[in-house]
């Protein structure tokens, strides 16, 4: 159907990311700073972060109730980053000398094909980490919001 | 807003300044009334620690230093008051398992970033250094 997000169905993961990939992730006009940049703390979730990719959807679909959980989100923005900010960086925490990558892994859901999310694996090990050290955290979440373009400016 | 609806002098901020005080104290408010997955992505609202300490920091900056910009509901869980100018940004985030986090940037550069447990002292102490950076 023209205008909705495609499907996801029984369909298989694909986890082949271009690098110049657009990623869409929604935000609330509060989480918009004066200068147009949006703020941290509309990242969240690390890791897991959700995000629709753009080999699958349109900009707005993140605003689609399909995408969303079934929630209306129709006042709210979208923005936009791509793969490459995701995964070119490795953060290093100065703590312990620990380092992080960031990963994205194509996880559709039934009603939403393009529903992704950001992973972060241990640099040495290459293991899946479900916690992250505060401080990489927000790193990465700044990095983020510092790259991120408006797509679509919220309502007033 | 007295109990006829109609503003008394007691009602009216008395300056710009006490507006500003009013509006973050609402965002406040606001963000700790915010329901469970508020942004549909699954952030949890503030819980009622990290809303008390975001309280008492906006009251411990009203004392001597620059308002924040605005307070701003974490989708981590938690809540955040954040300080802009230009292109120096700075915020404290007090999360929802009872830490906190300061972060200061200048545009696209990497943050300076400080964990603390919050307690008066400390909140004070980091608030300065916030202000300080924001005065560069």
């Amino acid at each position: 159907v023209p205008g909705s997000p495609q499907q996801g169905g029984d369909c298989e993961q694909d986890n082949s990311f271009e690098s110049s990939e657009a990623l869409y992730r929604r935000f609330s006009r509060e989480h918009i700073e004066m200068d147009g940049q949006l703020r941290a703390q509309n990242f969240s979730g690390l890791p897991g972060t959700s995000v629709n990719r753009g080999k699958y959807s349109d900009p707005d679909h993140v605003l689609h109730p399909d995408c969303a959980d079934g929630k209306c989100f129709t006042l709210w923005g979208v923005c936009s980053f791509q793969v490459e900010d995701v995964a070119a960086q490795i953060y290093e925490l100065e703590d312990d000398g620990r380092k992080f990558r960031f990963v994205l892994q194509h996880v559709p859901l039934p009603t939403c094909k393009a529903h992704s999310e950001i992973g972060c694996i241990d640099f040495h090990s290459g293991k899946q980490l479900d916690r992250l050290p505060k401080k990489i955290k927000n790193r990465f979440r700044i990095f983020l919001a510092q790259r991120v373009r408006v797509i679509i400016e919220p309502a007033a | 807003m007295s109990e006829s609806n109609v503003a008394t002098d007691t009602d009216i901020p008395a300056s710009a300044t006490d507006l500003r005080v009013e509006v973050l104290r609402w965002k406040v408010e606001c963000a700790s009334r915010l329901q469970d997955d508020w942004d549909s992505y699954g952030a949890a609202p503030p819980n009622r620690d990290a809303v008390r300490w975001a309280q008492r920091a906006l009251n411990l900056t009203l004392a001597e230093w620059e308002l924040p910009s605005t307070v701003v509901p974490s989708a981590d869980g938690g809540i955040a008051l954040c300080w802009d100018a230009g292109s120096r940004h700075a915020y404290i985030e007090f999360d929802n398992d009872g830490t906190a986090i300061v972060a200061m940037y200048v545009s696209v550069e990497s943050p300076s970033l400080s964990e603390f447990e919050p307690t008066d002292a400390a909140i004070l102490l980091e608030i300065g250094n916030i202000q300080r950076f924001m005065r560069v």
